[in-house]
């Protein structure tokens, strides 16, 4: 029998091998057992080997061989142990032994409704539990990780960016990759004769996001498959990447990076991986759309579920039950996928992703990050500009956001021209305002500073009239986020509006933009540039110039390495974040 | 006991209403589960042929001895309290109408130190008939009123208390050690607490 001894990494501050009791001298194991896997040490029992500095983004794949295995004390001792019995449940040979021993009652990860027909339970007592293989498991079908279907939802407006995305995914060294898009792209769409176009008959809006991607799914050839949303710029090397990472993975996700400037500095996290605060919406339930049960996700208990919070989660640790990837981008097996799909129910800013990964670990699919390399977002939301959240290695919190004191010539803060977005107010000055005419709303112009936009949307909010009831404000909040803010307003921002209105109409519109938190953001992020841009080509990074900030951010990454990014090595980090950057030429030189 | 908190305007008459809500499928929890409906999707549909079931209507003026009171005890309420002792019915509503918050915020808590004194609501289903407009506000007030809801791992990190504790603990250890000091230090502590009492009521 051989024994490998787990080590934690010592920055996560999970329990040491030092401060752990000994290994029973007298322990009994119920079966011939090939590999024992432990945190504890033994002075009787010498191990066969030690895997030190383990943590949740690398994945001890090598210790496991032929024959049984056998986990004493693992989910008691780290908070990795989901996925180390995930992988242990996957490389066990159909027909051999899985035994998992605690000191105390534990209820077994195995034991979670993904492995129930797969892992029949052979003996029990509280506190020793050993498992027969009777089936493979859906994420073991095969192991092949040359074919892959990448599908992307999208929708009707400007391709410039999906072009691009679609062009490095085309890029990308993976032999047989087919590539689904849901949905209608925009009219400047140039790779049609390499796509194929499935869900037109799903509509918007609202955006059915969840039966989007669930369609994408189902469609797919293959049974490896990514769903990334049209801005995220896969890595070139993604082939390279799973393949270290190795078959059988549960839910995946990567790092994602942003920049708010084309020469790649300042780099933040950006939507890839959460987990909540605490529980969710304090644990009120609301109603499920079609199921007729109560659900902790639900649209009645929308301000609730913000209030819970949501932290960028530290692709190191592993918080059970707790840490979700952000719809952005999933790596899963189509088989995994299709067990837990999303909720088609839920509508796109419903909290689906907390929905789906809270649902997936808790029945046995947990998720975590793929180390190997990032994604870049090519574009962002203006409301995910401001101060959030981040998960150190040790578990404590600290904070992330855009580096404010920044000089740099920014990409645009809104996903907009400064013509459309004149045009929306327009439609909006319309419909509130009693004389229009009475002003000009220059939607010729090509550019807008921050100071000319804000002034003229609050003397248009200022001069709008409508009734004050429950009915018009709802409206005219919906209204002024379409056509006003051009972003969401979080659920507890538009409970509060709703609230105001009531007590003090006049102050409430008065002050609707000279107080409010979301203008506030964006003047943080974009306090003289223009908010919008002149062509999404904006957004792409120029060519040359961006390759020191690319060697730079690479540095003071990998210098603080696991406090926001995680990468193997200095190299590693250069390679994850040049091989992900969305290049001009990707705009240039298109099709 | 589940609490059920409705939109006044979610529904179409009371006697449906708990036809439909008696639909729900409640999931299990460690709680007393608080439910937030503002839409019954298709239960509205669903339980049209449905039994009725049986249910008894509280109004707000039912209890207006308490909110008159403005905490008062419950037994002060007397035809309130009356009617939710004598209850035969296993649903119970409350239609807040159109009420100030504060009065709702009476009512319930009220109620809940009734339900942890008497154990008379605790198998009943309470539903609550709120505007649209308070329905997040008040289902918080019943969530934190009938429940002891947790606390994120994060907050308690934040909080410092286990720390505050320790220090507390050993200052406590160190007078407690030093008997010649004890008494001078409580008389401080006790000159301190005074000083302070005065101080708020002169101001």
């Amino acid at each position: 029998m051989k024994v490998t001894l787990l080590k934690h990494h010592k920055s996560l501050g999970y329990l040491s091998t030092r401060k752990l009791s000994e290994m029973p001298a007298d322990l009994q194991l119920p079966h011939e057992c090939s590999n024992l896997v432990t945190f504890r040490g033994s002075r009787k029992v010498k191990p066969g080997e030690v895997i030190k500095n383990l943590h949740a983004a690398v994945r001890p794949i090598s210790m496991f061989g032929e024959g049984s295995y056998c986990f004493f004390g693992i989910q008691s001792d780290s908070p990795l142990a989901p996925l180390l019995l995930w992988d242990a449940a996957h490389f066990l040979s159909v027909g051999q032994k899985l035994t998992v021993i605690e000191d105390a009652p534990v209820a077994c990860y195995l034991d979670r409704e993904y492995f129930r027909a797969y892992l029949t339970p052979v003996e029990r007592s509280a506190t020793k539990v050993t498992y027969e293989k009777v089936e493979k498991l859906p994420a073991e079908g095969d192991d092949d990780l040359d074919r892959w279907t990448f599908g992307i939802p999208v929708g009707p407006e400007d391709a410039t960016v999906l072009n691009a995305v679609v062009k490095r995914i085309l890029e990308i060294d993976i032999p047989n990759k087919e590539i689904i898009l849901c949905g209608t792209p925009g009219k400047n769409f140039a790779y049609f004769d390499q796509v194929r176009i499935v869900g037109e008959d799903i509509t918007a809006p609202p955006v059915q996001i969840c039966k989007k991607k669930n369609r994408l799914a189902q469609e797919a050839t293959h049974n490896n498959l990514v769903i990334l949303h049209d801005r995220v710029f896969l890595p070139k090397h993604f082939g390279e990447m799973v393949r270290r990472f190795g078959p059988r993975y549960p839910l995946m996700t990567l790092q994602s990076m942003f920049f708010d400037n084309r020469v790649s500095m300042h780099p933040r996290r950006y939507s890839d991986y959460q987990i909540l605060k605490g529980t969710i919406a304090n644990g009120l339930q609301g109603v499920h759309r079609s199921s007729g049960t109560t659900a902790s996700i639900a649209p009645s208990i929308g301000p609730e579920i913000e209030k819970t919070g949501f932290v960028i989660a530290n692709p190191m640790r592993f918080n059970v039950d707790t840490s979700y990837p952000t719809g952005s981008l999933y790596v899963c097996r189509k088989e995994v996928w299709n067990a837990f799909p999303l909720d088609g129910n839920l509508l796109w800013t419903e909290f689906e992703d907390v929905e789906h990964g809270i649902r997936a670990c808790k029945g046995g699919v947990p998720s975590r990050v793929n180390p190997f390399g990032i994604s870049q977002s090519v574009t962002s939301r203006a409301m995910f500009g401001n101060r959030s959240n981040n998960e150190l290695p040790n578990g404590k919190l600290s904070y992330t956001g855009p580096n404010l004191r920044s000089m740099l010539n920014k990409k645009p803060l809104i996903n907009s021209s400064a013509a459309s977005a004149l045009s929306k107010l327009r439609n909006f000055g319309n419909k509130y305002i009693e004389n229009l005419d009475g002003f000009s709303i220059p939607t010729g112009v090509r550019e807008m500073s921050p100071r000319q936009w804000v002034t003229l949307v609050n003397v248009i909010i200022q001069q709008s009239t409508f009734s004050n009831n429950i009915e018009s404000v709802r409206n005219f909040i919906a209204d002024y986020e379409k056509m006003i803010l051009l972003e969401q307003l979080p659920y507890m921002m538009k409970e509060r509006l709703i609230r105001e209105f009531i007590i003090q109409p006049v102050a409430t519109k008065k002050e609707l933009i000279t107080r409010s938190f979301e203008i506030r953001f964006m003047l943080h992020q974009r306090p003289y540039q223009s908010w919008f841009y002149q062509s999404p080509r904006d957004y792409f990074h120029h060519n040359w110039l961006s390759l020191p900030g690319i060697a730079i951010s690479a540095f003071n990454a990998y210098a603080s390495n696991g406090k926001h990014f995680y990468f193997e090595s200095f190299p590693q980090a250069v390679k994850a974040i040049y091989n992900s950057t969305a290049f001009r030429s990707y705009v240039e030189h298109s099709k | 006991m589940n609490i059920y908190v409705v939109t006044s305007d979610a529904y179409e008459s009371n006697d449906l209403l708990i036809k439909q809500l008696a639909r729900i499928v409640v999931q299990p929890n460690k709680a007393t589960p608080v439910i937030v409906v503002d839409d019954l999707f298709n239960l509205d549909q669903l339980s049209r042929n449905d039994a009725p079931v049986a249910s008894e209507v509280f109004q707000i003026t039912d209890f207006k001895d308490i909110n008159q009171a403005g905490g008062g005890e419950i037994a002060d309420a007397k035809v309130g309290v009356t009617r939710l002792v004598m209850l035969k019915t296993e649903w119970v509503q409350f239609e807040f109408g159109h009420s100030d918050p504060e009065t709702f915020i009476g009512l319930v808590r009220k109620l809940s130190r009734y339900n942890y004194m008497a154990p008379t609501l605790r198998k009943k289903n309470l539903v609550f008939i709120v505007p649209r407009i308070e329905i997040m506000h008040f289902s918080r007030i019943l969530n934190e009123s009938f429940n002891n809801i947790s606390h994120s791992k994060y907050a308690i990190q934040e909080s410092g208390s286990v720390n505050m504790l320790f220090r507390r603990a050993t200052l406590e250890r160190l007078i407690i050690s030093l008997p010649l000091i004890t008494p001078i230090l409580s008389r401080l502590y006790r000159l301190a607490k005074s000083s302070t009492r005065w101080f708020v009521k002169s101001t």
